[in-house]
């Protein structure tokens, strides 16, 4: 497409000379390349260790709150005893039920009412 | 015996994104020897500094180097090479708060040489602004359409039009009186 170009102008840019092949331009482009590699090693081995290290000391205390944050949020909100009806309604008789439907409930308002 | 690598000048550039993106390195340096003569001499016509141009261009590479997994088509090599050029171009324009061009031409337009005065290409292109100049550039050196250079750069149509037009005038302004004083030389 030739559109709304100025042929003087054209013709000077096409004059133009590339700039010469250059063997410096290509080995410091390479030796970036092996620099920037090997920094994306060492950040990658650096949270290697870091995730090693924290669960070496915090797995433990880490394990027994994800316990009891699963205890607490199967918790039943009715006690229903160990009858089938206790059973079906797990899902929903639970703080985490509660949260779930409490969300998709604001989620619907904010759709519909807010239209977000 | 010669390694396969011996061949590589010689081979065809989709094979040698293949195996760059496999992860040969003298694949990769073999597509930088080819491309860097194009991105060196875009980026300076972009920015008018032969230093920075360069530096410009190593980081296209650069990006090249991270990115080229990503390219699925090997064929379509060239045509990712420039926009990710004009990408870093774009990106370095932000950094430096360059895109802020309220004013239709940079501050070089007050420091304008008298029209007796000769001015060639490069010192014509730095008279005008960031965006203006990218369009022109694009435009001229690239042989980009409106509509491509507006899909590259975000801008919109009627800009990149309006940009093309009015900073063609303005070369046009400045390069006559270096088309006149080359006339006269000849002449002489």
């Amino acid at each position: 497409m030739t559109e709304d170009r100025d042929p003087f102008l054209q013709s000077l840019f096409d004059d133009s000379r590339l700039e010469p092949v250059s063997e410096e331009f290509t080995s410091a482009v390479v030796s970036r390349t092996y620099s920037l590699r090997n920094k994306l090693i060492t950040v990658a081995v650096g949270l290697i260790v870091i995730l090693l290290v924290y669960t070496w000391f915090y797995g433990a205390p880490g394990q027994g709150l994800a316990l009891a944050m699963a205890k607490f949020l199967s918790t039943s909100l009715i006690d229903l005893g160990n009858s089938w009806a206790a059973l079906i309604l797990a899902p929903i008789n639970s703080i985490a039920g509660l949260l779930a439907i409490t969300f998709k409930l604001l989620r619907s308002f904010s759709k519909k009412i807010l239209g977000l | 015996m010669p390694k396969a690598q011996d061949y590589y000048p010689d081979c065809p550039e989709p094979l040698l994104v293949s195996l760059a993106r496999g992860g040969d390195r003298k694949a990769f340096e073999e597509l930088v020897r080819r491309r860097q003569s194009w991105i060196r001499h875009l980026m300076q016509r972009c920015c008018g500094d032969r230093a920075l141009a360069d530096d410009l261009a190593q980081q296209v590479f650069l990006q090249v180097w991270l990115k080229l997994r990503g390219l699925k088509e090997p064929g379509a090599f060239g045509g990712w090479l420039k926009r990710l050029a004009i990408s870093i171009w774009l990106q370095y324009l932000r950094k430096h708060d360059a895109l802020l061009d309220a004013e239709e031409y940079s501050d070089n337009t007050a420091q304008q040489e008298s029209p007796a005065e000769a001015m060639d290409l490069d010192a014509a292109l730095s008279t005008l602004s960031d965006t203006v100049r990218l369009c022109i550039v694009l435009c001229y050196h690239e042989g980009m359409s409106h509509k491509e250079i507006a899909e590259s750069t975000g801008l919109a149509l009627g800009t990149v039009k309006s940009h093309i037009n009015r900073g063609s005038q303005r070369l046009r302004e400045c390069l006559s009186a270096y088309a006149e004083s080359s006339n006269k030389e000849n002449s002489l």
